[in-house]
């Protein structure tokens, strides 16, 4: 029988589930994930985590919670780093620290550590380290990475092809992938948006030198991968004349958000071009005053006054 | 019989009707508890305003929390969120207004204008302090009617500072002040001046408020907040003669507009007060996010639903 694998749907899990989906299926195993969130997720995550744990730390619990007694191994890498000279935020690095401390009875944990900071060679390390784990050899493991790799491209590829052209307005949105992609804590944001007749561009459908030149400009070098993304397309939105207002989601405990955040609401509030908007998203974020918010600013956008 | 456009603003603590003229002039409005019951204070004020005014209804409008409840039960033009209507509402009585202060029983919000167009805006989130209960609470703490809040504040000669991040301690801050012997003027002045430092630290973070500006909402009554946002803004604040039913206002006008679009309104006339209308709710089991679908019935009928966060359950 195949060993299952868990992935928990959060997280980075946004960013490269079609690699590791594929990665593991080349391993000869069944992969299983936890499903969109739920309320259910949610308040296990809540129930589990410490509270001064960012809002997607504690969903990332509640998923784990959901697969624990589903596989035979869980997958929650160490990622400390993806790009040459950055960081994510400390989270990442303690994830599985958190996941063993917090919650009891676990499979397995595959808790091999990412770190891309000096060398682009540690993923090949990394991968071998998974195959070992699973009793893989170097050429299972190397092929199946090249196909993951394969399927990460096709993914980039395809969402950047998503924007709608034809919609008469754009909005572009900002935050952490696991925020915006997450239908349940975001409130199904993208949907009711696009629902509202706009059209949503966030930071995964632009283009890698796009995101580049809208950090150029800072004096200091952002070394937190995920708050450079974010910083450098709300830049880009900035210097976009067919961008009609950006709204900017962020998590109830996130650090890097705090800071980066207000960065990118003091740049949009001295440029004064486009309309801009700050919602945070906590675990008791009501949706109707959610849905008021994005409504008037629809409206806002809209309004050629009466 | 004259004719005109209803708004109405059906809110957790109040519901509002208003009734305009062509030339977006008031000629009845109507303030009414909502007491957790929103249709029963729609078709009571319904039923009130008929008795106010014999009038031919061109358009309705609603707004307010319990705004698309309110829209399907009268047959509304246009369904609008609090913040365009307020602004509406604002930009209709006080021409150029640049920005309106509300502040309600449970909510308060910020809205920013330039040049007739909202550019920016906030509401409260989830703290108190920067709305109406919190002179509430404290009014009944004191044992004045609230009424007599605002004049009391002021005849106040020097108010003194009340520590009032938030509604717990500036009860125990007052007590305190209260017992050190400062009369109750003063005092009453120095919480009129803690709202405001929080409604301006809360919901006012970081907006650029310029006049004309214009104060509206329940609380916009009370002549000592009045005067505490004069002193602390620097400018002279307008409080609109119909100033609690501002939203309601609002939505009329934009049914004026929506109506002009359409060329005729979906009003179900006034009737609508004498139909039984109920609410029910069951918890949908389908999948773990249990959401608990509302169910709006006219008589027998099921006339609207809310409350999936899928498509299982839109059709009605
Ligand atoms: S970046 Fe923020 S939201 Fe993401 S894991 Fe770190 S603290 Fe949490
Ligand atoms: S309405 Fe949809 S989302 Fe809600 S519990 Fe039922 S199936 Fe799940």
């Amino acid at each position: 029988m195949k060993p299952k694998i868990g992935i928990p749907q959060a997280l980075l899990y946004h960013r490269y589930y079609p690699a590791w989906n594929k990665f593991f299926e080349e391993l000869d195993c069944e992969v299983v994930d936890s499903k969109v969130s739920t309320k259910e997720t949610v308040d296990a995550g809540v129930r589990l985590a410490v509270d001064e744990a960012c809002l997607p730390v504690k969903l990332f619990l509640g998923h784990v919670q959901y697969l624990k007694n589903k596989v035979d191994y869980l997958f929650v890498p160490r990622v400390v780093s993806i790009e040459s000279k950055e960081y994510l935020c400390p989270k990442f690095m303690g994830l599985p620290d958190m996941v063993r401390y917090n919650i009891d009875d676990l499979p397995t944990i595959i808790d091999t550590t990412l770190n891309l900071r000096d060398s682009k060679i540690n993923l090949f390390k990394a991968a071998l380290e998974v195959g070992e784990i699973l009793g893989k050899g170097i050429w299972q493991v190397n092929k199946a990475l090249w196909k993951a790799l394969r399927e990460l491209r096709k993914y980039r590829s395809e969402r950047k092809g998503k924007i709608n052209s034809k919609a008469n307005y754009k909005i572009g949105v900002l935050g952490h992938e696991y925020i915006i992609y997450d239908p349940h804590i975001s409130m199904n944001l993208i949907a009711k948006l696009r629902k509202m007749g706009v059209e949503v561009i966030t930071a995964e459908m632009l283009s890698k030198p796009a995101l580049k030149k809208g950090v150029a400009h800072l004096s200091k070098d952002m070394f937190w991968t995920l708050s450079k993304q974010m910083l450098g397309a709300g830049h880009h939105f900035f210097d976009r004349n067919d961008i009609d207002g950006i709204i900017q989601l962020t998590a109830f405990g996130c650090g890097p958000d705090s800071l980066v955040g207000e960065m990118i609401e003091r740049e949009a509030k001295r440029r004064r071009k486009q309309p801009f908007m700050t919602l945070n998203l906590d675990e008791h974020t009501g949706e109707a005053g959610l849905l008021t918010r994005l409504e008037a600013f629809i409206d806002m956008i809209k309004w050629e006054g009466i | 019989m004259k004719a005109g456009y209803m708004g109405i603003d059906v809110g957790s603590v109040s519901t509002n009707i208003a009734i305009i003229d062509e030339d977006k002039d008031v000629l009845e409005s109507l303030y009414l508890r909502t007491n957790g019951q929103p249709i029963r204070a729609i078709q009571e004020g319904l039923m009130r305003i008929q008795e106010l005014i014999d009038i031919k209804i061109l358009g309705v409008g609603t707004t307010g929390s319990a705004r698309n409840l309110a829209g399907v039960i009268v047959g509304a033009d246009v369904i609008k969120n609090e913040i365009t209507a307020h602004a509406v509402a604002a930009s209709t009585v006080v021409k150029g207004v640049q920005t309106v202060l509300e502040i309600g029983g449970q909510d308060s919000k910020i809205i920013i204008l330039r040049d007739g167009i909202v550019i920016d805006f906030a509401m409260n989130t989830v703290c108190a302090a920067g709305t109406g209960s919190f002179l509430d609470q404290q009014a009944s703490r004191l044992d004045i009617p609230i009424e007599e809040f605002g004049s009391l504040a002021l005849g106040a000669n020097s108010p003194v500072r009340i520590a009032g991040r938030c509604s717990v301690f500036a009860e125990s801050d007052m007590i305190h002040k209260q017992q050190l012997g400062h009369n109750l003027e003063d005092i009453i002045a120095g919480l009129c001046q803690a709202l405001v430092r929080n409604y301006l630290n809360n919901v006012g973070k970081g907006k650029e408020i310029l006049g004309p500006v214009v104060f509206q909402g329940g609380v916009a009554a009370n002549q000592g907040i009045k005067a505490a946002f004069e002193e602390e803004l620097g400018v002279e604040v307008i409080v609109p003669e119909y100033h609690n039913v501002m939203g309601a206002i609002g939505s009329a006008v934009l049914a004026q507009s929506a109506v002009k679009k359409k060329k005729s309104t979906s009003f179900k006339g006034f009737d609508t007060s004498s139909f039984d209308y109920h609410v029910s709710s069951f918890e949908c089991n389908s999948c773990p996010n249990h959401c608990e679908i509302i169910n709006i019935h006219q008589e027998d009928e099921i006339i609207a639903r809310w409350g999936s966060k899928c498509p299982k359950w839109e059709a009605v």
